[in-house]
């Protein structure tokens, strides 16, 4: 028990200190996510030796720290039709091509997900990509499944271009055409490719099933399911469609991927909520220019906030969240979506009457202060009258 | 003098519209009906495209073939098979959309529920129901500027 203690006191200061140094470390970490990716994509099908070099990574990944994650991607793919084209103009238009159809029936639903197709092919290459879906397991819906699908197929569409790379000296039409059908017909017989993609769906789908299921240390029991589902998934498939795949490679690093994704799942409301938030608003008498600091409980913070070490413009912490939302007992017209990952403002539908719309049960967010503003204001009552 | 509960009030409002309801927001001010429409039309754009593209691939594919038997090619039954291709990925695309986009728009609604009551608390202030006269300092609770207001009293 004391080691767990100690572990959420770690946690807690990992918090503090993000928090803390947040502006920072923000952009660092996704320059140094965005280099490793480029790095790898570069040592996959970096033909282009001057686009491939050391400075040209470390100005596409200092964009990628500052852009949004979206443009990243374009910024990835467009490397990665550049390098390509270096190799064979046939196989660049067959690349553009297939990203086109890609983003037409299957991209264009990624949302916030779309770091997955970007994720994959580079996770691939350190024999981890399990930990992508695992993670959208946890936090995504099941249409999570086709950035996935897409991150598959983009990683498998270059180990091609990367066998034949070899052969696409084109003198002739007659060459192009035959560079263009030997490709097509790798990718359309190529079963790892259709495995993965089928597993990995599986894999979001059914961890989004369990995670719906009401019990304590959901998520983590989620996680070790999904991985269990994606070592049997990949065996079976292995067996059924005779397969010559590496299945020592897929049970370690679906186990590597375990770990990782349950680190990802203990620091996850870190993630969500650990940030400064800066908002600015005016009302008739005042600009306001506001940090909402999310507050924590846990030792190492009460024991800071004690010495007067810790800053809370608003309060905005995990328990009152989870306090905010009416439980089905308190409120019979709610219907729970979820276990323990419902949006704070999750609320039942239109029925004034008994929903959370009813004011009362605001009493519970209320914070100390306003009790004492309303014990006060009673106490000005008894005194001075109405 | 600020009032700190329209402050906290009006920050999470901030903060809710800055980041997880921009898009309910967005959603909000289209009806279920226009929304799910705009999703079908864009889907039926994707997909005609993204068959187009799948269309070229394999006709690029299939090049050397068609060019030998293009004389005496059934062109009415390949086109037809064309088309009945379409229709089916159309539909199940369209159907797919139609489904997905609907679900979203009622999971936003159901979101946004919360952001009303707080902007409907946030006018209440402004309309003068919720009391906003009396700020309760631990120094000045006994002057007569700290009378409560004679409508009505918080809600709370």
């Amino acid at each position: 028990m004391d080691f767990f203690r100690k572990v959420l006191d770690i946690r807690d200061l990992i918090r503090l200190k993000y928090r803390k140094f947040q502006f920072v470390i923000d952009p660092v970490l996704k320059f140094i996510l965005v280099f490793i990716g480029i790095h790898r994509l570069d040592a996959s099908i970096g033909f282009n030796a001057r686009l491939a070099s050391l400075p040209v990574e470390i100005i596409v990944a200092l964009i990628g720290a500052v852009v949004p994650v979206a443009i990243t991607i374009l910024l990835f793919g467009l490397i990665a039709i550049v390098q390509v084209f270096s190799a064979s103009p046939v196989l660049a238009l067959l690349a553009i091509l297939i990203f086109a159809v890609l983003y037409c029936f299957l991209a264009r639903f990624s949302g916030k997900y779309g770091y997955a197709i970007v994720a994959i092919p580079i996770l691939y290459t350190f024999n981890i990509p399990y930990i992508v879906p695992l993670v959208l397991g946890m936090t995504a819906n099941p249409i999570a499944a086709f950035p996935a699908a897409c991150g598959v197929v983009i990683y498998n569409l270059i180990e091609i271009i990367k066998e034949v790379s070899g052969n696409s000296t084109v003198k002739s039409l007659d060459d192009a055409l035959e560079l263009y059908i030997s490709v097509i017909d790798k990718i359309i017989t190529r079963k790892e490719m259709f495995v993965a993609v089928g597993v990995f769906a599986f894999v979001i789908i059914a961890m989004w099933f369990i995670r719906k299921i009401r019990f304590e240390y959901v998520f983590e029991l989620t996680v070790v399911l999904g991985t269990l589902i994606n070592i049997l998934g990949f065996a079976v498939a292995f067996l059924v469609f005779n397969i010559g795949g590496n299945m020592g490679g897929v049970l370690l690093g679906s186990i590597f991927s375990l770990v990782i994704a349950l680190i990802v799942q203990f620091f996850r409301y870190t993630l969500d909520y650990t940030g400064v938030q800066r908002v600015q608003f005016e009302d008739d008498d005042y600009y306001y220019y506001v940090n909402a600091v999310p507050k924590f409980v846990g030792e190492v913070e009460a024991e800071l906030a004690k010495q007067g070490n810790v800053d809370y413009t608003v309060e905005l912490d995990e328990e009152m969240q989870d306090r905010d939302i009416p439980s089905s007992e308190e409120n019979p017209a709610y219907e729970s979506t979820g276990n323990g990952d419902e949006n704070f403002y999750d609320a039942p539908d239109q029925n004034v009457e008994n929903t959370d719309m009813n004011e009362d049960n605001d009493k519970e967010a209320e914070s100390p202060l306003d009790e004492a503003i309303d014990e006060e204001a009673n106490e000005f009552e008894k005194r001075f009258g109405k | 003098m600020i009032n700190d509960r329209k402050v906290r009030l009006m920050t999470r409002l901030a903060m809710y519209e800055e980041k997880e309801g921009k898009d309910d927001i967005n959603l909000s001010k289209y009806y279920k009906r226009d929304y799910v429409r705009m999703q079908v039309l864009n889907s039926i754009l994707y997909a005609t495209i993204g068959y187009i593209l799948v269309l070229a691939m394999y006709i690029g594919y299939k090049l050397e073939y068609l060019i030998k038997v293009v004389v005496r090619l059934d062109y009415a039954a390949m086109l037809r098979n064309i088309l009945v291709i379409y229709v089916i990925v159309l539909a199940v695309y369209v159907l797919a959309t139609w489904f997905v986009s609907s679900l979203y728009y009622t999971y936003s609604r159901k979101k946004l529920a919360r952001y009303f009551r707080m902007l409907r608390k946030l006018r209440s202030y402004y309309n003068g129901t919720e009391d906003l006269s009396v700020q309760i300092s631990y120094e000045e609770s006994d002057t007569e500027e700290e009378y409560l207001d004679d409508s009505e009293e918080e809600e709370e």
